[in-house]
């Protein structure tokens, strides 16, 4: 880990404002997508975003990339304050953060060649001057296609061969963050691994950074040195894959945890107790007060309600658990503690 | 409700008592192809199973497999003009393979029925929930429209939406996609089928409401006694929900047996692969162990096993592999076991794999 | 719901008002000259000129007759004309230069046989449209399907008024088939059958845009999920088509049949001027012929304000067609 982080996000908020009728009056109001986030990515360093659906998660990972820009907060790249940089200059960072897309199918554009989607950013930024048509069969070497294949389209490639051609277009501009939203999502499970495998080994060659949002909490298991867990906008527990999966200590985590189906109950392990959430996520638009999660919660108490709890150093995870060293480790509930059972159930081995 | 309505009401579990454990679904060599333009898609080549009332089956394989293909032939929701279907499936005895439409239109919803991957557009929006739900059950009951939609509110209810009156006079875009799947679910039971055939029902869903959509679904099924097939693509959930499973690939079947064994204990070089490729919940690995290559284009399937282009054990083999389809036997050394896999002892080979991985 | 309405018609009296400022710069600042046109074979002295233009107030800063009409609008105005002094009541768009009668007046009188040609004309097109539309969808791919569409897309293709012409002459002239059109004057049951032959022929040239793009939207919601979902109730393929795809299929049609309402209100030039229908369209046709700047003013915001109800009208019946669509 270096001295500065690569990314620093502090206090990110992004509202999208609207407005509605109610009965005669016309009422402002705002969807509070992402209200007061924050978080560092060093180099080589992967970050994973995890949370339902309406979470922010993807709208964070927007921000970063300044596909959108923030309502307020700070986005500082290297060291360089990017929050607000005019849309004339942002080709700057563009090079150094490149996104990844969910849907292989729609990211690229269907009447252009291969070769011509690649070599794009690469005279874009003007790149490899003179030899872009080598860098491209290199790229797709680099990806797991074949460099032959630099005159076909989109359509004539597979779900899996298509997230390929979108990393290698990603890859084209030698970025030092990835922001992968979802990037396997909507492959089939034999080539998830495939594309999982192929992440894994770039940002090692190359010592990338990632932040890396999913809602599979396995593939974020296995990706992430350190994972956010997200709720109506806001972070509620920061730490370590073996902080958040082994000793989570928010509730929302442990549900999240929870719910997620076992392989291992077919290997006779017994089914975890779930902890079965009541209701629906809350309208962005108008968040409980205090702590946001109280409504679906079995702790809640009255201090949830009337004071937001603070992404705080976590005090129970104060444990050895075998000499490895402790990273960070937040959390944002009033009643913070780890929840044995499930704990046992995930370190239980086949 | 009034007293009056109430009296027509059936109790929802009443009806014909559904004897748990007997066959409901009987398919028997099923294909189906779609002649196109560029060749023949054969979507599923004889495909064979069962689905029994109180339990569920879960069919499982990745896009192309066929797996929700030959669902919706059960239903008779395939255009004829442009499929061709041999074979036989059985509904409670009955045959539907060349059965006319009368008999699908009697059959769906009363005997068979099923709920989609995306409630979001799987009921019509500019309907009104409760008059969705009741509209199922008037067709294939003379009741009035009164009737019907306390029915409907019956139906909500049970599925777990809270205030089942107002819900059922509102839109589907006023309720939330775990409520929607719900109210599917509601819509797929109204009449009390003898199946329930779920097309990855929790799949469009957050993890959360996944858990209690699948909680609904095993509560119903004991709770009615229907026989239930889920297909989905992921295992976990099978390990979770599943009494048996058929795991399909390229429109073939490659293996089945008891759920737990088969996820346990895989003897089908294509269902170990699926298991491995998945991140290990309990080892930290440096890289998970995917299958190679991509699943065959089912207008030119492979010669032989569907499999080889992809299988790690045809050196075992050899020419076998790529010359003749695997024929549909009982698994060496495994009870209750079928496999289409050329491999002499399958369990042996996969379980040296194993041991080779593991060292 | 209320507070849109009124906020769409503060924007659409912002359009009229537009509409009004920009047509009266067009017309009255532009090089078309009415003193000329009312004067005898053209041949009038440049006195003369300029005593018919006194006359008809056009002597005046541009400013004070655009004010002069604007008050007409709301309260109605005296007129100088021709010496004498003529009050034109509110809405008053002025006077008809050539026939000395009120604008409003005269398109007044022409809009019940405008409103009745176009009603016919609704009927026709909506019911054949749509009906061939749904009918075609149901058998896509076949040869029925290709004769329904490509005729309809031949149909579509042949300039209007040769059809129209050619249909006026067989059925009207040639072989009195279909009555010719009366004068609306005569009465309302007499003026009828004369409407006969137009609403055929406007109604089923209409009609072919509404086949192909039912047809369309027809096969977009049949392939939809919730197509599916009725087919799996067990309810019968023409409930299945007729209701459920229908429905959705509908909406977007809406939308189109407003503007072509509003289009058809505004006078068909073309139908009118073959069959003879005193209607807005022949009123502006002959106005424009003679340089009637009033007339043409008038007949011009008159359009305006039938579109820019229809779209109000639109809108809001979209709202209970598509429950999804709040009004906000």
């Amino acid at each position: 880990m270096g001295d500065t982080p690569l990314l620093e996000v502090t206090d990110l908020v992004r509202h999208f404002p609207f407005r509605e009728v109610q009965g005669l009056r016309m009422v402002k109001a705002n969807v509070r997508a992402v209200d007061g986030v924050g978080f560092t990515v060093s180099q080589g360093q992967t970050l994973g975003l995890v949370g339902e659906s309406g979470c922010g998660k993807s709208t964070t990972a927007r921000l970063v990339t300044r596909l959108d820009t923030p309502t307020s907060g700070r986005i500082v790249f290297e060291g360089r304050d990017i929050t607000f940089l005019k849309e004339s200059r942002l080709r700057e960072i563009r090079r150094d953060i490149q996104m990844i897309f969910q849907d292989p199918y729609s990211s690229l554009n269907p009447r252009h060649t291969i070769g011509s989607i690649l070599t794009t950013p690469l005279k874009v930024h003007g790149l490899h001057k003179g030899r872009e048509k080598q860098r491209v069969k290199e790229l797709l070497e680099l990806v797991g296609l074949n460099p032959e294949h630099i005159n076909r389209y989109p359509s004539e490639f597979s779900g899996g061969q298509r997230q390929r051609i979108g990393i290698a277009r990603a890859l084209a501009v030698e970025p030092k963050l990835i922001i992968a939203d979802e990037p396997v999502s909507a492959l089939d499970v034999s080539i998830q691994a495939q594309v999982m495998n192929l992440l894994a080994k770039l940002r090692d060659d190359f010592g990338l950074a990632f932040i890396f949002v999913a809602h599979d909490l396995g593939v974020v298991r296995h990706f992430c040195d350190q994972v956010a867990v997200m709720y109506l906008g806001k972070i509620v527990e920061y730490g370590d894959r073996h902080g958040i999966y082994e000793r989570a200590e928010h509730p929302y985590t442990q549900a999240l945890l929870s719910a997620a189906p076992d392989i291992n109950v077919a290997r006779g392990i017994a089914p975890k107790e779930r902890i079965r959430l009541v209701g629906d996520v809350p309208s962005p638009i108008d968040p409980p007060s205090g702590c946001r999660f109280r409504t679906r919660c079995w702790k809640a108490q009255e201090i949830c309600a009337t004071q937001e709890p603070p992404l705080i150093a976590s005090t129970n995870d104060q444990q050895s658990t075998g000499g490895r060293e402790r990273g960070v480790h937040l959390q944002a509930c009033h009643f913070p503690e780890v929840k044995t059972d499930i704990l046992a159930e995930v370190e239980t081995p086949a | 409700m009034s007293a009056a309505i109430a009296d027509q009401l059936p109790d929802a579990t009443q009806g014909e008592a559904h004897h748990s454990g007997d066959v409901v679904l009987d398919v028997k060599d099923l294909s189906i192809a779609f002649p196109t333009e560029e060749g023949v898609v054969r979507a599923v080549s004889n495909l064979t199973y069962q689905a029994r009332l109180g339990r569920t089956l879960a069919i499982v394989g990745e896009s192309g497999s066929g797996k929700s293909v030959s669902s919706m032939a059960v239903l008779g929701l395939h255009n004829m003009k442009r499929t061709r279907i041999t074979g036989s499936i059985k509904l409670d005895g009955e045959e539907l393979v060349g059965a006319p439409q009368s008999t699908f239109q009697r059959i769906r919803s009363r005997q068979v029925a099923m709920v989609f991957q995306d409630p979001q557009s799987s009921l019509h929006p500019f309907y009104k929930i409760g008059d969705q739900i009741a509209e199922a059950y008037r067709t294939h009951h003379r009741v009035s429209r009164a009737v019907g939609r306390a029915r409907a509110v019956e139906m909500l209810d049970r599925v777990g939406i809270p205030n089942p009156k107002r819900r059922a006079k509102q839109y589907p875009h006023e309720f939330s996609g775990g409520m929607r799947q719900r109210a599917m679910i509601a819509l797929g039971l109204v009449n009390n089928p003898k199946l329930l055939i779920a097309d990855e029902p929790t799949t469009a869903l957050d993890v959360t409401v996944q858990a209690q959509i699948l909680d609904l679904i095993n509560d119903l099924r004991k709770e009615f006694g229907s026989g239930v097939v889920l297909i989905t693509h992921d295992l976990a959930v099978v390990a979770e929900t599943a009494d048996d499973i058929v795991v399909m690939y390229a429109g073939r079947l490659v293996e089945k047996g008891d759920a737990k064994e088969v996820l346990a204990h895989p003897a089908h070089p294509y269902t170990y692969g699926l298991l491995q490729s998945l991140p290990s919940p309990t080892e930290e690995q440096e890289e998970l162990k995917a299958i190679k290559g991509a699943p065959p284009s089912l207008l030119a399937l492979p010669p032989g096993c569907s499999f080889h282009p992809r299988c790690t054990f045809k050196d075992l083999v050899g020419e076998r592999c790529w010359t003749e389809v695997p024929e549909w036997r009982a698994a060496p050394g495994l009870a209750n076991r079928q496999i289409r896999c050329h491999l002499e002892d399958p369990v042996g080979a996969i379980a040296a794999d194993e041991e080779a991985n593991r060292g | 719901m209320l507070t849109y309405i009124l906020r769409r018609l503060g924007l659409a009296i912002t359009v009229m008002l537009a509409t009004l400022v920009s047509a009266f710069l067009l017309f009255f600042a532009g090089p078309a000259d009415p003193a000329q046109a009312m004067c005898p074979e053209q041949k009038c002295t440049a006195a003369r000129l300029a005593q018919i233009r006194e006359s008809l107030g056009l002597d005046r800063p541009l400013p004070v007759q655009f004010a002069e009409y604007f008050k007409g609008l709301f309260v109605g105005r005296d007129i100088p004309f021709g010496g004498d002094t003529i009050h034109c009541s509110a809405p008053c768009l002025g006077m008809s230069f050539l026939t000395n009668r009120p604008v409003s007046e005269e398109i007044f009188s022409r809009f019940p046989a405008t409103v009745l040609l176009t009603a016919g004309v609704v009927v026709v097109m909506v019911t054949v449209g749509v009906t061939i539309g749904v009918l075609a969808s149901t058998v896509r791919g076949t040869a029925l399907d290709r004769i329904l569409i490509g005729g309809s897309q031949v149909f579509g293709a042949i300039p209007y008024y040769v059809l129209a012409l050619i249909f006026a002459l067989y059925t009207t002239r040639f072989y009195s088939i279909l009555p010719q059109a009366g004068s609306i004057s005569d009465g309302v049951i007499q003026f009828l059958p004369g409407l006969i032959a137009p609403w055929i022929i406007l109604g089923l040239v209409s009609a072919t845009g509404y086949t192909r793009y039912t047809r369309n939207s027809m096969l977009d919601s049949l392939s939809m999920d919730y197509v599916r979902t009725a087919r799996s109730k067990g309810i019968s393929e023409r409930k299945v088509v007729g209701k459920h795809a229908l429905r959705a299929a509908l909406s977007p049609i809406v939308t189109i049949l407003g503007l072509d309402i509003a289009a058809l209100l505004s006078g068909t030039l073309v139908t009118e001027r073959i069959f003879e229908i005193d209607g807005i369209g022949k009123l502006s046709l002959d106005a424009l012929g003679r340089d009637d700047l009033p007339i043409i003013l008038g007949t011009v915001l008159v359009t305006a304000a039938i579109v820019v109800t229809m779209n109000l009208i639109v809108d809001i019946a979209y709202s209970f067609v598509d429950p999804r669509v709040r009004l906000s």
